[in-house]
């Protein structure tokens, strides 16, 4: 699911245009700032929507937005929001906000997979992040009812498929999952996947594109 | 021609016909060759978006049963309304062979299936209107919606069948030739056998029943049944032949041993000999109900269970490890 540069230029353009004349949603910015930075509780938040075959991560408009704050770097982040993380972002904020991850996974090429529940021990939901050189390369979050604050693109866990494809649309790939019953629903080369099971979103991942 | 029976579910699927009949003009097309190509998934199931195409194609198969659930969930996930995917009858896959001689199964209307016996007969060649809902690893999911018979540009007189011509050496056609051409500049030069091997069909009529994607138009054949020592099979075809006799004059009877290098005929009027290897391989044996129907009682025909392979690059003797080249 790598997004292919041509795609991902086109995408930053698109995010750009619209992004004159954003204001950051207080709504959308997090309760807890886990690196306690400004800059992250007001950056932008965008959207994805579909565009044709495709899709152009939107952002905004609810405000002006100066020219010189339009930066690539932010824009690329502006649809890599889970909860209050970043796809991107130092692994180290992750140990700030929910401290050392209870369960720890090798993954291939080095990776590892910090697992932390979310509400209660050995429970779902829990947020998978996969850490690689120190920073977030994937995040997906599991259960089969919604995490508090942990929506992404008005889609929440438990969700019936068809808010997922009023949404997203129907994927482009689907096969079956690791987990039994469940099917893994891509979007390629879009960097966000959905597991579905008995008609319900049952995990949401993001990754870097 | 079935058109009013399907009228229906042709615009369920393509969502705009003509006033009068089936907008053949929709249907783009398209080499089923280049669409078999196309990437396909390791698992799973790539969603299409339905895109009308017209295919013209050997017929290999009638109607075989055939599970059409994951067709019609890709046919709701294309947007189709509900009711009317649920209104159509689809339970049977046909068999279809490309220009460069690849098999697919491939979703047929159960309206349209019914047509097919009475129209098009096994081998021929045909033009299939279809849509292209989905890809999965044996390839692309198709659903036909509408065939005729002629080049395609809509449905043929009453009675008219398309006109196919044969390669230059007769076997075949201009875009499926299944083997390698020889040419001698003698008529009557000695041709034989690639290697040890019982001769299991020999084939005396040059207008000998026409089947393109089994075994081609080939005049007079031979086929040698060659058994190795490690358990695999192939057969080995000559066709075009002139005559059909052994190295001692007499007619070849089937039955014979014979050894490599045997003389098993001679090079016909036409001087070219069509040479053809099928190994034999449970991973491409012909299983339709078809292909039983018209061979499974003939012994003789076993060889066109299995497609030819190249002569040119298949070697014989690794593949039956004999130590020795067979050719």
């Amino acid at each position: 699911m790598k997004l292919t540069m041509p795609g991902w230029m086109l995408l930053l353009l698109v995010t750009a245009v619209v992004a004159a004349g954003f204001r950051p949603d207080p709504a959308q910015a997090q309760p807890r700032d886990a690196a306690g930075s400004a800059t992250k509780s007001e950056e932008l938040r965008g959207e994805w929507r579909r565009a044709g075959a495709g899709f152009a991560c939107v952002v905004g408009p609810t405000a002006k937005l100066a020219a010189q704050a339009i930066k690539p770097e932010l824009l690329t982040r502006a649809c890599l929001h889970l909860g209050p993380f970043v796809v991107g972002d130092d692994a180290q904020v992750l140990k700030a906000a929910l401290g050392a991850p209870p369960r720890t996974l090798p993954q291939p090429n080095g990776a590892t997979a910090w697992l932390y529940f979310l509400e209660k021990p050995e429970h779902y939901p829990y947020l998978v992040a996969t850490i690689s050189n120190n920073r977030i390369f994937a995040l997906q979050v599991t259960g089969p009812v919604a995490a508090q604050g942990y929506a992404y693109n008005h889609i929440d866990l438990g969700v019936p498929t068809e808010t997922l494809v009023q949404y997203f649309g129907q994927p482009s790939h689907f096969e079956p999952s690791e987990e039994k019953d469940t099917e893994l629903w891509s979007y390629g080369p879009q960097p966000f996947s959905f597991e579905v099971r008995g008609g319900h979103v049952t995990s949401i991942r993001i990754q870097e594109p | 021609m079935h058109k009013p029976a399907i009228l229906a579910a042709v615009l369920l699927l393509v969502g705009t016909v003509q006033a009068l009949g089936f907008d053949y003009a929709r249907y783009e097309a398209t080499d089923l060759d280049t669409l078999m190509a196309q990437r396909r998934p390791k698992a799973g199931v790539d969603l299409r978006p339905a895109l009308p195409m017209k295919l013209k194609v050997a017929l290999v198969a009638y109607a075989e049963g055939c599970e059409s659930g994951l067709l019609k969930r890709t046919m709701l996930m294309a947007d189709i309304p509900k009711d009317q995917v649920d209104a159509l009858a689809i339970t049977r896959c046909i068999k279809i062979r490309s220009a460069k001689g690849k098999a697919l199964r491939i979703f047929i209307q159960d309206e349209v299936a019914n047509f097919l016996p009475k129209e098009v007969p096994l081998g021929s060649f045909v033009t299939l209107y279809v849509v292209h809902l989905f890809t999965d690893p044996s390839g692309p999911g198709l659903l036909v919606n509408e065939f005729s018979t002629d080049s395609g540009d809509g449905p043929a007189p009453a009675g008219k069948q398309a006109q196919q011509s044969a390669s230059p050496c007769g076997c075949g056609t201009p875009d499926f030739h299944p083997g390698t051409d020889m040419t001698n500049d003698a008529e009557g030069a000695r041709v034989q056998s690639v290697d040890d091997g019982v001769v299991v069909k020999i084939e005396q009529d040059e207008r000998a029943v026409v089947d393109v994607p089994n075994i081609g138009r080939c005049g007079r054949y031979v086929v040698i049944k060659h058994d190795y020592p490690n358990g695999r099979v192939v057969f080995t075809r000559y066709a075009q032949l002139g005559r059909i006799v052994g190295s001692d004059g007499q007619p070849l009877t089937p039955g014979t041993r014979v050894t490599g290098m045997d003389k098993i005929g001679e090079v016909g009027s036409s001087k070219i000999m069509h040479f053809e290897i099928r190994p034999v391989d449970a991973a491409t044996m012909e299983t339709s109900a078809d292909w039983t129907a018209r061979y499974g009682a003939d012994s003789s025909m076993e060889c066109s269970r299995y497609p030819s392979v190249d002569p040119k690059t298949f070697d014989l003797s690794v593949f039956g490890v004999t130590g020795k080249s067979g050719k």
